[in-house]
């Protein structure tokens, strides 16, 4: 960086502009990067990108040219870094999932016909389970 | 001591429950969709920060806690496994290649908003400030474009 370059300012509103841009870009690479570094494969969903072995590589660099050039871009405007707490994302998302296991036992499905009782024994308990394991997650992460 | 997870065998030893209607099935199974989902993001981000250029996912996990949350994600998912097993829930293949295109879409989108000729609406862009911006911007658009069509391909 040239020392004319190196004093280049945007003004507050420009700044803030280009920064978010980046960031949203950046916070989306991490996204990529995992995706094409491995499929998510689940029990009831799996997220699949089907790349061959030559496009995850191009896809590689082309992610690591995007962050050079972010770089370069936060060099030259001496745009800020901001970090993100981990530990509160985790725990945002887990507590929407809480509730929405909430939503699911037995006794609220009923909204959605009636539930066979022999049907609604067998589900209450892992739907319990995995509220109590919820919330322990969220316990753990926001300690 | 803790007492082993009486869901993590999903072997056929046990036969199926009788069936939730298509509704009923419809609202657990996108319940648990979205919990694995979320077991996804936390296993990511519980393993290794994610630091950046502008922006880092820090949370700083220390090795008991990981493996704490670790364990916690498995019996989850073993607890995920008997339900799906049991109720007959069905298995969904999400394409990623249109998650990545709907997310490359919006960067785009949001890097035209970028150029100095746009910030001009945030008030006047510096002339020597806009002339080291434009070709950045337009670098990032071409390297957002190739990934769009490798996606795509």
């Amino acid at each position: 960086m040239t020392e004319s370059t190196a004093r280049l300012r945007l003004s507050e509103a420009h700044e803030r502009s280009v920064t978010t841009a980046l960031m949203l870009l950046e916070q989306d690479l991490f996204l990529v990067a995992s995706l094409v570094a491995a499929d998510q494969v689940g029990i009831v969903v799996s997220t699949r990108t089907r790349l061959d072995a030559r496009q995850r590589e191009h896809m590689q660099r082309l992610i690591e040219e995007i962050r050079a050039e972010i770089a370069a871009l936060a060099a030259t405007f001496s745009l800020p870094h901001h970090v993100r707490d981990g530990r509160r994302i985790i725990s945002g998302h887990l507590s929407e999932r809480w509730a929405d296991l909430g939503d699911t036992r037995p006794a609220k499905l009923g909204r959605y016909g009636r539930l066979d009782p022999a049907l609604a024994a067998a589900l209450d308990p892992p739907i319990t389970r995995l509220t109590e394991l919820v919330a322990a997650m969220c316990k753990e992460v926001e300690q | 001591v803790k007492t082993p997870p009486p869901y993590a065998d999903t072997s056929a030893a046990s036969p199926p429950s009788p069936h939730l209607t298509e509704p009923q099935a419809r609202a657990v199974t996108s319940t648990l969709r979205r919990l694995e989902e979320t077991l996804f993001l936390a296993e990511r981000l519980i393993g290794e920060d994610q630091r950046g250029m502008l922006l880092s996912i820090c949370g700083e996990f220390h090795t008991l806690e990981q493996q704490h949350l670790q364990s916690l994600v498995a019996e989850a998912r073993a607890v995920i496994a008997s339900v799906a097993h049991d109720f007959s829930l069905p298995h969904e293949e999400r394409n990623a290649r249109r998650i990545l295109d709907g997310h490359l879409v919006q960067i785009w989108s949001s890097l035209e908003d970028t150029r100095p000729r746009r910030l001009n609406g945030y008030g006047p862009v510096d002339a020597a400030a806009a002339a080291h911006l434009d070709p950045l911007i337009d670098k990032l658009i071409d390297l957002v474009n190739a990934m769009r069509d490798e996606v795509l391909r």
